[in-house]
């Protein structure tokens, strides 16, 4: 499932960019959380710590939204398994934005009157989450957008006390040009589907690229015309020793499958929409061995989140999307901060988000942010394929030793 | 750079109106943009964005040139033909004449007439040719030059951030407390022209040498604020960053600091910061890279595009902390040190591109200054010389690669890019005589140098701290000739790769020879050093700074000396602390001398300085 987007000039997407949501991560919907939004403001429970968790719990995109709470509700049992956090309980306030502008506004204003509530995460789209971002940035409280993932809805001056957790399009491209060069490229080809965010993303590519891999050759495939056999011709032309293709996943195996079959011996890298079953289809068993296709870390493809994911699995009854990890790990950044400055202190707690101790770590290590309030060390990973099967090659992290 | 080629225009190809000379130069170009198998334009030496830029506009010249002179073949062509087809009318008028009126003179007026028309002809065919050949020509120039633009374009946006800094002059100036060492001791054409002393640490001890003397500054770099018209001194130490304005060069103020507190990440109980030696910077985006070698090793990245407030963007762990050096433009940073064991010579690889998003990749670079593979000892500093071939020192050697530009590469003798990550052996190795000796920093000079070619003799410190001048680390002269990668990789014992001893300098028993009679002081070992022209400034310690003239490189002579004696308060005034020199940067005319003790002493140098004298001083990243 791929969800549609809109971008703009500086890669910013109008709704959450998973670009590539695991096919095989079917939500089996739970009951709504107990406290989801109402007209009246919802309450925590006393003498508890509270966190509020912004997300689409109605229309289209309630699936990804539960996944979210679940995974912000699996971190609460955790923390208070382990006694909770300054000695306090800790418990969820739930509230819909559904998905929209003034759904997240709304939805920050209702926590922001939510007695105990110490801070936020979630946010699935971009205007929904920017909204809240700007609300709670006012009134103090530390948020954490977990999904949406354009770099234009964070700003130390317009929303200081809101971070981004997911990596942005632009580290996608970071991500992509650190991989070729473990691969020691030298000539890069890029080929891209008319898509503007695929063309944003090859532009990038391209500019962090410099001055090596040069790039040697440069396609936009157009609408309708989809010969990847020419394309392949066309980019082998030019010599390259990696081809990086940005775009769906189908086109990405097609792609895949006639540069092996033209005698391409060299590096094949494609966005993170590949990590799908249709480009394995598509590539065929030779065509997809040994590809690499740079995403954002999910239950599925990271070994170290196997047992999490079975445990999520058992407690929800499905297994976790990319929300529900983002969101176990915002709320326990959240929790963390608390922790720290050893009380519940909104302006404390979101200066020590930026501050967090070596000792909290993700699934992928420290969690730091930029101060353009980005994540600093993002969540793309390059999985490859090994026996028609993707396995997780690197973690781009300066500890991963493989 | 290369240019791509273009299929030349077809000889005898019908003739074009000259109006339609450029849109066929520039199907011609656009014919040329996707050319399959060319090279692609780059840098071939450390390419900076102006360079790029500078290279661009100087093709769209040369472009802009071919064009026009396209367009003046295409009017003399048109000229030639027209009076051709002139000439072929008038020779078949009276080609027709002569036939019906059957005179001679007819006849002969015929044929002087083909005749004419024949010589046209010729010069319109003459015209063609060369109409063809500038209309090829200006479609090659005109795709290097969209070539060279894109590639300008592309390093422009690689390196986002470019800044002039600040044009605001700030008012903030912190107090400084130094003491100006009116008691130092130095050569006729050393003057003590100014002092500071910057930021304290708040603790008393350090692992400098002179333990009781500390803390002050290990390294200085300097920053130009094109707005300002003039330069910002940086210095770390133990205490952490200071900053001065060099408005006055002979007087710098003290304008802002980054303190030990402010360095501190969460969780952390650092009381200094140690230490980097060789304080690494990017004028272009006004950064400064402080890397830590104690506790959590890394960088701290400082924007100072307010020399005034400068803003710490935060810490980044790397497993090498001693030193760090920009390379490439300050695209990535080299770090090095010890505490990474099973590499041969590790140095790490930090791509700062994005400083928001600084990646350290995780497998080290093996340099193998030795030559030998072997896995123990540390690397101490990466400096990059004119060229940009960028320079590991460490246990046992000295080495240099390529990081940049297209070179061959000796293991798998093809021609490559070189990268950062992925650089490309140039020369170097262990110094005959040294082998077992610890190189602490090195730099390949320039220009020729007595009998050695260009770029042959590399300067070299040994460090090895002790009060005994005969025992302690020289300044070492060597040779690269025969450790160039062509002639060698591995150094074996049966097939040694090493560089030549050439001559080797220490202040023992030269004038301003300091011997503490208590044995206790005089650190004799050589550190970091700079050149202007053939003369050396270097820091050796307890021995403060010498200038050494090495025009000779067989035979270094001693040509100055600097030295501040301690000095308790007393009826000559107040305390002061003894020289515990760790380099000796010029800079402008001056040379600035960050002291473990002292603060910042500033010299002036009256002696002759023969050789070619550079533009800049190049040490560390050798900005330009």
């Amino acid at each position: 499932m791929q969800l549609l987007t809109t971008l703009d000039g500086r890669g910013r997407t109008r709704r959450n960019r998973w670009l590539a949501p695991l096919a095989l991560t079917v939500l089996t919907l739970p009951a709504v959380a107990a406290c989801t939004s109402t007209d009246d403001a919802p309450a925590a429970p006393r003498g508890e710590i509270a966190f509020g968790v912004i997300a689409p719990l109605s229309g289209p995109d309630k699936a990804r939204g539960q996944d979210l709470v679940d995974g912000a509700r699996m971190a609460v049992d955790d923390l208070n398994v382990r006694g909770g956090i300054i000695g306090q309980h800790v418990s969820l306030v739930t509230v819909d934005d559904e998905c929209l502008d003034d759904g997240g506004k709304e939805a920050a204003k209702q926590l922001h009157l939510t007695e105990k509530v110490a801070g936020a995460l979630g946010g699935v789209c971009d205007g929904a989450a920017e909204a809240a971002a700007r609300v709670l940035g006012g009134n103090g409280l530390p948020f954490l957008i977990t999904s949406a993932n354009s770099p234009t809805l964070v700003s130390a001056e317009d929303t200081p006390t809101a971070y981004l957790t997911n990596g942005t399009p632009h580290q996608e491209a970071l991500a992509a040009v650190h991989w070729m060069a473990y691969q020691a490229a030298q000539r890069l080809a890029v080929i891209a589907d008319d898509n503007p965010q695929s063309a944003y993303l090859v532009n990038q590519v391209i500019s962090v690229a410099s001055p090596v891999p040069k790039v040697v050759s440069k396609q936009t495939l157009p609408a309708g015309q989809r010969d990847m056999a020419a394309a392949a011709a066309t980019a082998l032309a030019a010599d390259p020793d990696v081809v990086y293709w940005a775009g769906p996943a189908q086109e990405s195996g097609q792609l895949a499958a006639a540069l092996r079959k033209a005698g391409y011996k060299g590096k094949y890298i494609a966005s993170a929409a590949s990590e799908s079953p249709d480009f394995l289809s598509a590539a065929g068993r030779d065509g997809a061995e040994g590809a690499f296709v740079i995403t954002t870390a999910s239950p599925q493809n990271l070994p170290a989140a196997a047992a999490w994911t079975t445990r999520f699995t058992k407690t929800f009854g499905h297994p976790p999307g990319r929300d529900a990890l983002q969101a176990y790990d915002g709320l326990r950044a959240l929790g963390q901060a608390v922790t720290q400055t050893g009380k519940v202190d909104p302006a404390l707690n979101s200066a020590q988000l930026a501050q967090l101790e070596d000792g909290f770590t993700t699934f992928l290590g420290e969690l730091r942010f930029a101060p353009d309030h980005t994540v600093k060390y993002d969540n793309h990973v390059v999985l490859t394929v090994k026996g028609g099967a993707f396995t997780l090659a690197n973690t781009l992290r300066s500890d991963d030793g493989s | 750079m290369r240019v791509i080629p273009v299929g030349r225009a077809r000889r005898g190809k019908a003739l074009l109106r000259g109006a339609t000379v450029l849109a066929m130069a520039a199907a011609l170009q656009m014919s040329s943009v996707g050319a399959a198998h060319a090279d692609p334009s780059g840098p071939v030496r450390p390419g900076t964005v102006g360079s790029a830029e500078a290279e661009a506009t100087s093709l769209q010249n040369q472009a802009d040139a071919a064009a026009k002179d396209a367009a003046r073949a295409a009017a003399r062509l048109d000229e030639a033909k027209a009076r051709a087809e002139e000439e072929a009318q008038k020779a078949a008028d009276a080609a027709a004449t002569a036939e019906q009126s059957g005179k001679i003179s007819d006849k002969n007026r015929a044929d002087a007439a083909a005749a004419q028309a024949a010589q046209a002809s010729a010069q319109a065919a003459q015209a063609q040719l060369a109409y063809n050949d500038k209309a090829a020509a200006a479609a090659q120039a005109a795709a290097a030059a969209a070539e060279a633009a894109t590639n300008a374009e592309r390093e422009a946006a690689s390196l986002a951030g470019i800044t002039d800094g600040t044009a605001t002059e700030g008012t903030q100036t912190l107090p400084d407390t130094g003491v100006f060492p009116d008691n130092a001791t130095h050569s006729d054409n050393v003057e003590v022209v100014g002092h500071v002393r910057g930021l304290l640490s708040n603790n008393g001890s350090c692992p400098a040498f002179k333990a009781t003397k500390c803390p002050a500054f290990s390294s200085l770099n300097f920053v130009h604020y094109e707005k300002l018209g003039y330069d910002v001194m940086v210095a770390n130490g133990t205490g952490g960053l200071a900053v001065w304005s060099l408005k006055d060069p002979e007087h710098p103020e003290y304008i802002a600091a980054v303190t030990v507190d402010q360095l501190k990440q969460p969780g952390e109980t650092m009381t200094q910061f140690w230490e980097g030696e060789n304080l690494t910077v990017d004028s272009r985006r006004k950064l400064v890279f402080l890397t830590r070698d104690s506790g959590t090793k890394g960088l701290f990245i400082i924007d100072i595009k307010d020399p005034w407030h400068p803003k710490l963007l935060g810490f980044h762990r790397v497993p090498l902390g001693h030193t760090a050096t920009c390379i490439n433009d300050c695209r990535f940073i080299w770090s090095v040190g010890s505490g990474v064991r099973g590499v041969s010579s590790p140095v790490y690889v930090t791509d700062v591109r994005d400083v928001n998003h600084p990646f350290t990749y995780s497998q080290a670079v093996v340099s193998d200054v030795r030559r030998t593979g072997v896995t123990s000892g540390s690397t101490h500093s990466v400096d990059v010389d004119f060229d940009g071939v960028v320079w590991v020192s460490g246990s046992g050697g000295v080495r240099g690669y390529w990081t940049d530009g297209k070179h061959f590469d000796p293991a798998t003798q093809t021609k490559r890019y070189a990268t950062a990550y992925d650089p490309i052996p140039y020369a170097g190795g262990s110094v005959s005589g040294s082998e077992s000796a610890f190189l602490h920093n090195a730099y390949r000079f320039p220009n020729a140098l007595g009998d050695r070619p260009k770029g042959d003799v590399v300067l070299i410190t040994n460090e090895n701290n002790n009060q005994n001048c005969a025992k302690a680390g020289v300044f070492i002269l060597a040779s690269l000739e025969g450790t160039h990668d062509a002639e060698g990789i591995t150094s074996t014992p049966e097939n040694p790769v090493k560089m030549t001893r050439l001559a080797t300098y220490s202040p023992g028993g030269k004038p301003g020879h300091y011997v503490d009679p208590t044995g206790k002081a005089g650190d004799c070992s050589a550190h970091w050093f700079t050149v202007n022209g053939n003369i050396v400034a270097a820091g050796f310690y307890e021995q403060g700074v010498r200038f050494l003239d090495i025009s000779d490189p067989s035979n270094p002579q001693q040509v100055g000396w600097f030295r501040v004696p301690d000095r308790a308060a007393g009826p000559d005034g107040p305390a002061i602390i003894g020289s515990n020199a760790s380099s000796a940067y010029w800079h402008n005319g001056y040379v600035y001398v960050p002291d473990y003790g002292r603060g910042v002493d500033i010299l002036k140098f009256t002696g002759d300085i023969p050789g070619k004298h550079e533009k800049k001083v190049c040490w560390n990243s050798c900005e330009k």
